[in-house]
Order: structure tokens, then C-alpha cells, then sequence
């Protein structure tokens, strides 16, 4: 078989591990919110709550005949326990959890918590509070993210070439810094001084909820308070994060520099700006492709303690509440969007690798 | 024969080979610090472990063992940098400065005397510009016993007044006198009552009491001035009296006070806790707990999660790693794949909602913690297996190997004695770099609100974050800041351990691959 014959191949295998690899994380997720007990308890509590709404909506509408209305209620929860599945023993309901997740059947959110942070009223659709959290998680990550790439690309291959200069020493120490210290303290210490003490960022940042809910209606002054809200905490994200970028592009590009070819280059007299461009940037490319595509979809997903120490109300935070508060369909459809991302990420950089690797595309 | 055979055991080539490393960590300036860090972090946690009672998570918890400290205080060396500190004062007072019966009724304001009194008496001094927070007052020590009296047991009423005599003369009462027996009494806390003492102060001062409840101690130890009842500090020599009142209706209390004094009982030992505006080296929480103490306590919790968290995932992924390149097959791919598996699962908030779940269980606060450590360490150990095991491949396929096989080497000895002492020097760097991972893991559970019980970095931190949420100030430096630079510091320090002994893996690494 020609080489380029077996692209598809690989990719269709590794396409089938991938959504094997979805498949068993969607089950081990069903299975952790089953087997411990956390799912039936909340179910138990919608039960509950559920049947004495419809208890005083029935007393109210027919007074009077108390054993008809025992009876009703007996029915009513009968029918909600075997809705609900609570009839059935835990492992019965973990694979149609994890099933109608994989469908994008997401079902509905009970928790107020849930609702609030999306901006709306409960019962709320978790695809819907999926789907307006994640603009703001952008706004917020996906954005400190690019900014931080855009500085490290361009800047690591300088240090590299460097390497041992003071430059070198001083961004590894400040990788070691930030690495060592949590992006959720640093925003703790930057809502002290900036926010408490400087009062020039907000304390709580929930209040960006209204200006990206309703952005459109005046779009200029929504702007300029989401930047107010956002500036924050993209700064200090890029700070927490922008360490470990420098270091990885440093180390991806080390390599390439000493590389004979390199040397060359330089014996010949090219400008260190020509080297750099022309045969370090080039091959680092690949490399560096896989973390900014990897960095680019974690970062969907969230950082839920940074985003609960803002208050931030992105995905990380929806994760946060879905999880205090017991609401098993919002994590779960949580668990699907942000694995299933992630491992679309992986995919595509199969296929780049694939596609890209000259051994396979002869 | 046998000092030979010691000499040669199957792991004195990775004993060797850990020992090298060290020597070349050292080598360098990033190395030395770490291993500096280390050292004070180990020595630390020795210390807090000889020194800490063994049950102190338990009493961190009991709130009740501290509140004889000042609340949300800031730590005391703050008055080095020019703040006002009111002292925190404790006072303990042995023997009353009288003892007495008064056969006619007398009255201390309005308040009517009559029997057997006992008062004790303390000064405390406001040299500075700033109220103490409180006045708690601890019967510490109280023969109680029965009283027989011409044959009839008699059981002393006794009520106890706190007065309050301020510099300028004026004398409030501080407490809601309650009818006690000597044995209610005995160890029994009087505390400042606010609708009492701001009655008083209504009385005394001219201020109302709606105003005096609300800063209680801005009126107890601070003058009005100008308009709106604004006050400021008063200083000078406080009086605190205790007057406590025995009575036994139908005896004479002279044959009480008689009785009472030949058998010991009655108030022995007070002590009065004036309730300073600062505590300590670090500071108190809402709880009155002296942060120090938990900040101490963190050092060998943190180390503990780290360091064992990481030998786990390291020896797992160790394991697996090898057993995954030597042997191959069936067995690798089941690995490689449960890598894939755990690779791409969305690890934190699986590991919240563990925690969330597992605080829930009637388990102990360790054991509740290890299990949330083990969760982390199950998904934590896949990078390693995959980089052990192509290592693992390339090691195997050296000549050497083949040589040792031929001589008729079993699998085992060839992994202990070839394969795992080259790996060595790679695990110890990932061991070193996978620390922090988990000490930060734990502190970011902790911060969001996943409650183990045990005092660490992260869960003060997540108290300060819950005190602030509930409407406190976020003034609280002293209480946010130490818990993120001790974990800071503890992490930075296996950072630094591990840069250093990357570049020894480094060459080796590129070499084999």
C-alpha cells in the first residue's frame, strides 16, 4: 500500500481511540456521580420538591376530598420516581447519562446557582447556560491565552539563542516564579491591591454578566465596562501564564539552535533577526502549533478557581456551581463539552502531524 | 561473603545513581537554593511535628478553644511600623483583694449587695492609640464541693458582676449577672454583654444605646468626640472588678463565708483576657485562632501531600512505564490506552467533584484528604508511563542488554539492574517537579470550598475568601497573604529542584531518544 494510502487509515484508527478514550471518560463520569451516591441525592431532593409544588397546586384547585389527593400525590411520585430512574438501582442510570450527554441531550438545570450565573430564570436549558458562559471564558482566557503566545513566540526564540545571558536566567526564574505560585492566588493579591486598595478594577466581577447579556443594545458602553470588568483578570492571567509559555517555546527552540544548520547560518554572517526568522521560526512552527492549539481548547474549558476567585461568571465558574450545588446534568453536559473539545483539539493536530510529517505524505 | 553481597545488592547501582544526581543538583546555584528551601521546609515540619499536639486538627475545629483570642486580629509586629496595638493582656489573678461579709445591704450603683462578697481586682493599661477588642472573664479554677451547714445541705446562689472602671472615672458594668452555682461556675467564661454594658454606657456616657451596641468597644474604651458620638481611644489604667456575690437563703453568711473558706471552695483562680487589637506573630481569623499555629501546622501537611503524591504517581507511572516498553504486546496497548483514557479526562473538576462528594463522608479528616490525594495521583501518573516507557524501549534494545539476556539474565534482574537505575535520574526530576502539582491541587480544592477538616494553606485561605464573601472586609492581609506565600515558597522550592535536575536529564534524555 502507497504511504499516502495509509493517512486515512491512521487517522480513522486513531479517530476511533479518541472517541473510545470520550466514550470511557463520559461512563467514568456517570459512574463517579452513580456509584458515590451524589446524583440520587439530588434527584431525590427534585423529588421532593417537585411533589409538594404539586401538592399545593392541587389543594388549591380541588378543596376539600383528602384521599383523592392522597391518591394523585401517590401517582405523582410514583410517576416522577420512575422518571427520574430512582426506581432503578444507580448503574442502570449511568449509561443513559452519559448517552444522552454524548447526544447533546443535555436536559434541563435546576439549580438557581446555575441559572444565575447565566443570566436567566430556572429551569434553564444546560446547553443554554453552556453557550452564554463560554463568550465570557473567551473574553477572559481564550484572550489572555493569545496575548501570551503572542508575546512568547516571538520573544523565546531570542532567549534561546541567548541562552545563559542574564535574559535567559531572568525569564527562567520568572517561569519558576509563576509556576510556583498559583494564577489563583496572584488574583487574590491583584483584587487586594488593585481592586480594595487602588479601587481602580472591581472586588466581584459578576456584574459583567449584564453588559455581555445585553451587549448589542449599546455596544459602545458595554465595551468599555467589559473592559473595565475584564482587564483584571486578563492581566493577571497572562502574568500566571505567560512564564510557563516562555519556557516551553525556550525549550522547543533550544533545540533547533544548536542544530548544525543553525551554526551555519551564523558562520555565514546572517543577522541574528534573519537567523531567527528564517531557520529557527520556521521549525519551531510545528512544535510550538501543538501547544498553542492544546493551550487554545484548555482554555475553553476554563479555570474554575480563578474564575471562582473573580467571580468571573465563565464556564469555570458554571462548573463550580453545577458542582456545589449537586446539579448532575450541568456537569456532566460540562464534562462532555469541554472533554469532547479537547479532544477535537487532538485530533486536528493529528491530522496536521499526519499531513505535515514528510516520512508519511511521500 | 557477605559484606560483598551487601555491597552488591540489586539496588546499590540506583543508589548510586541517586546519589549522583543529588551531587549534581548541588552543583548548581538554582540547586543549592532549592536544597536550601528544602532543608528549612523539613526542618520546619519536624519541628511542628514534635511540638504540635497530635490531635490539633481537631482542636482547630473546636471553635470554642479560641475564643479567648481577639477576632480578626492583624499580628502584633505591626506597631513596629508606627500602627496602634492595644495589648493583648492575660491576666491571672490568685486571690481576691477582699473577702468579706456585709451584714447591711450596699449598693454598687443600683445595683444591691448583701452576704458574703468576693472581689478581685486587675489593671490594664491603654498606652496606645487603639481599642482592645473585649474583656472575657474564665473562672479558671473552682472548689466546689457540698456545703453541709447543722446538718443541712446548702447550695450557694452566686452572681457575678464585671465592672469596667475607666480612666475617667465612670464605672460600667459589662456582663448580664445570671444566677450560678459553684459548679456552673467552675471554668465558666463571663463574657462582655452588649445590651448590658451599652445600657450602662447610655447611663454613664450620654451615648444611646442603639450606637453603643454597634461598636461595643469603641464606648467601653474611647471617649466621644465632636459630633455623631465619633470616639477615640481613652488611654490610661483601666480597673476590671469582679464582684462575686455568695448567698445560701436561711444561712447566716458568716457561717458560710466560715465553711466556705476552711474547705476551699468558691472562686480560686480568675483569669481576665482583655482582648487585644492585634494577636501573635500572624494574626487571628474570624475564629479567634491563632493563624501561626495553622500556617506551622501547614509545613508538614504540605510536604506530606506533596511528596506523597508524587513517589505515588512516579513509582506508578514507573511501573507502568516499564513494564509497558519491556514487555510490549497486549499489555502495552491496555496501557497506552488507560493513558489516553486518563490524558484527556478534564482532571479538576472531576477531582471538585470528588472532594465535594468525599466531605461529605463520615470519615476522618485524614483519611478524607489521602482519598482525594489518591484520586489525584490516579489520573497523574500517564505522562510519565509514556515518556519511562520509550525510554524503556530504547534502553532495551542496547546491545548490552541482549549481552546480559544471553548470559542468561531473568527479566527481573535485567529491569532492576540495566533498565530502572538509567531511569533514575529522569524519575527523580519528574518526582521532584510532580510536588508541587499536588500541593497546589490540594490548596485550589481547599480555596473553592472542597472541605477535608484538616488546617492547611489552602483551607486558610478558603476561610479568609469565605470571610470576605460573607461580607467582610478584604482588609484581612495578614490572613490572605501567608497561606499563598508559604505555598508559593513550598512549590517554588521543587521548582527549583527540579530546573536543576532537568539539566542533568536533559543530555541523557536527548541522547536515548
Amino acid at each position: 500500500m502507497s504511504a499516502r494510502g495509509r493517512i486515512p487509515r491512521i487517522l480513522a484508527k486513531r479517530a476511533i481511540l479518541l472517541s473510545v478514550a470520550l466514550v470511557v471518560i463520559m461512563l467514568l463520569t456517570a459512574v463517579i456521580l452513580g456509584a458515590t451516591g451524589y446524583d440520587e441525592k439530588i434527584l431525590k431532593a427534585i423529588v421532593v420538591t417537585e411533589l409538594q409544588a404539586y401538592s399545593q397546586a392541587l389543594r388549591q384547585q380541588l378543596k376539600g376530598s383528602g384521599e383523592d389527593i392522597e391518591k394523585l400525590i401517590k401517582e405523582r411520585e410514583q410517576f416522577l420516581i420512575s422518571y427520574y430512574g430512582l426506581d432503578k438501582p444507580w448503574w442502570e442510570r449511568v449509561i443513559p447519562m452519559a448517552f444522552n450527554a454524548m447526544i447533546l441531550n443535555l436536559g434541563y438545570s435546576l439549580s438557581e446557582e446555575v441559572a444565575n450565573i447565566a443570566g436567566l430564570q430556572p429551569p434553564v436549558r444546560v446547553s443554554d447556560a453552556i453557550l452564554i458562559t463560554l463568550p465570557r471564558t473567551i473574553i477572559m482566557l481564550t484572550i489572555a491565552q493569545l496575548i501570551s503566545i503572542a508575546i512568547a513566540l516571538p520573544l523565546a526564540p531570542f532567549i534561546a539563542y541567548r541562552r545563559g545571558s542574564i535574559w535567559d536566567k531572568l525569564s527562567i526564574s520568572y517561569a519558576a516564579f509563576t509556576n510556583a505560585l498559583p494564577i489563583w492566588w496572584l488574583a487574590i493579591v491583584a483584587i487586594y491591591f488593585v481592586g480594595f486598595q487602588l479601587k481602580i478594577a472591581p472586588t466581584s466581577y459578576r456584574g459583567v454578566i449584564s453588559y455581555i447579556n445585553r451587549f448589542w443594545e449599546d455596544p459602545f458602553t458595554s465595551f468599555i465596562n467589559i473592559l473595565y470588568y475584564a482587564y483584571l483578570p486578563i492581566i493577571v492571567v497572562v502574568i500566571g501564564i505567560l512564564g510557563g509559555w516562555l519556557y516551553s517555546v525556550r525549550a522547543i527552540a533550544i533545540r533547533v539552535v544548536s542544530e548544525d544548520y543553525v551554526f551555519m547560518a551564523k558562520a555565514k554572517g546572517l543577522p541574528e533577526r534573519q537567523v531567527i526568522r528564517h531557520y529557527v521560526l520556521r521549525v519551531i512552527a510545528g512544535p510550538a502549533m501543538t501547544l498553542i492549539i492544546l493551550g487554545l481548547a484548555g482554555s475553553i474549558g476554563g479555570f474554575i478557581i480563578t474564575e471562582s476567585v473573580f467571580d468571573w461568571p465563565g464556564i469555570g465558574l458554571l462548573y463550580y456551581a453545577a458542582i456545589t450545588t449537586g446539579d448532575s446534568p450541568t456537569i456532566i453536559g460540562l464534562v462532555y463539552i469541554t472533554t469532547l473539545v479537547y479532544i477535537i483539539a487532538r485530533f486536528i493536530l493529528e491530522v496536521l502531524y499526519v499531513i505535515l510529517d514528510p516520512r508519511v505524505s511521500l | 561473603m557477605s559484606m560483598y553481597q551487601l555491597k552488591r545488592s540489586p539496588l546499590d547501582p540506583i543508589y548510586r545513581a541517586f546519589k549522583g544526581a543529588f551531587g549534581e543538583v548541588w552543583a548548581q546555584n538554582m540547586g543549592k537554593a532549592g536544597l536550601i528551601l528544602l532543608v528549612f521546609l523539613v526542618a520546619i515540619s519536624i519541628y511542628t511535628t514534635i511540638v504540635m499536639p497530635s490531635n490539633f486538627d481537631s482542636v482547630w475545629n473546636n471553635r470554642k478553644e479560641w475564643d479567648t483570642n481577639p477576632f480578626v486580629a492583624p499580628p502584633e509586629w505591626i506597631r513596629f511600623f508606627g500602627f496602634p496595638v492595644a495589648r493583648h493582656a492575660i491576666i491571672e489573678l490568685d486571690r481576691p483583694v477582699e473577702s468579706k461579709v456585709y451584714l447591711e445591704p450596699f449598693f454598687i450603683d443600683d445595683i444591691q449587695l448583701f452576704g458574703y462578697i468576693q472581689r478581685f481586682s486587675a489593671t490594664y493599661v491603654l498606652d496606645s492609640d487603639a481599642y482592645p477588642q473585649s474583656i472575657l472573664v474564665r473562672f479558671a479554677e473552682v472548689g466546689y464541693g457540698t456545703i453541709t451547714i447543722r446538718g443541712r445541705m446548702v447550695e450557694p446562689q452566686i452572681v457575678v458582676y464585671v465592672f469596667l472602671n475607666r480612666p475617667d472615672g465612670s464605672q460600667i458594668l459589662i456582663n448580664a449577672p445570671e444566677t450560678l452555682t459553684l459548679k456552673s461556675l467552675a471554668g465558666k467564661d463571663i463574657r462582655l454583654d452588649q445590651d448590658t454594658a451599652a445600657a450602662w454606657i447610655e447611663r454613664k456616657l450620654n451615648v444611646p444605646q442603639d450606637v453603643a451596641k454597634k461598636v461595643i468597644n469603641f464606648y467601653l474604651f474611647g471617649e466621644v468626640v465632636g459630633e455623631n458620638f465619633y470616639t477615640r481611644p481613652l488611654q490610661g489604667a483601666y480597673s476590671i472588678d469582679i464582684v462575686i456575690s455568695y448567698l445560701a437563703p436561711g444561712v447566716d453568711p458568716r457561717d458560710l463565708k466560715t465553711i466556705m473558706e476552711s474547705k476551699g471552695l468558691g472562686a480560686r483562680e480568675i483569669t481576665i483576657i482583655v482582648k487585644g487589637s492585634a494577636y501573635g506573630l500572624a494574626g487571628t481569623d474570624d475564629a479567634g485562632r491563632d493563624l501561626f499555629l495553622g500556617l506551622l501546622y501547614g509545613f508538614p501537611v504540605a510536604l506530606l501531600i506533596g511528596i506523597f503524591a508524587a513517589v505515588s504517581a512516579v513509582l506508578i507511572g514507573m511501573i507502568a512505564g516499564v513494564i509497558s516498553g519491556y514487555y510490549g504486546g497486549v499489555v502495552d496497548d491496555a496501557i497506552q490506552r488507560t493513558v489516553d483514557i486518563i490524558g484527556n479526562i478534564p482532571l479538576l473538576p472531576i477531582l471538585i467533584l470528588i472532594g465535594v462528594i468525599v466531605q461529605e463522608w463520615n470519615v476522618s479528616a485524614w483519611e478524607r484528604l489521602f482519598i482525594i490525594i489518591a484520586f489525584l495521583v490516579v489520573f497523574s501518573w500517564g505522562g510519565l508511563a509514556i515518556i519511562i516507557r520509550s525510554m524503556t524501549l530504547s534502553i532495551k534494545a542496547e546491545p548490552y542488554i541482549e549481552a546480559a539476556r544471553a548470559l542468561g539474565a531473568s527479566n527481573v534482574r535485567i529491569i532492576f539492574r540495566h533498565i530502572i537505575p538509567q531511569l533514575v535520574p529522569y524519575m527523580m526530576a519528574s518526582l521532584v517537579f510532580s510536588v508541587p502539582g499536588a500541593i497546589l491541587a490540594e490548596a485550589g480544592l481547599s480555596v473553592i470550598g472542597v472541605r477535608h477538616g484538616l488546617p492547611t494553606w489552602g483551607s486558610i485561605l478558603a476561610e479568609a475568601r469565605a470571610y470576605i464573601g460573607a461580607g467582610g472586609s478584604y482588609g484581612v492581609w495578614w490572613w490572605i497573604f501567608p497561606p499563598g506565600i508559604l505555598i508559593g515558597i513550598t512549590a517554588l522550592t521543587f521548582v527549583l529542584l527540579g530546573l536543576a535536575a532537568e539539566t542533568i536529564v536533559e543530555p541523557r534524555l536527548r541522547r536515548r531518544m
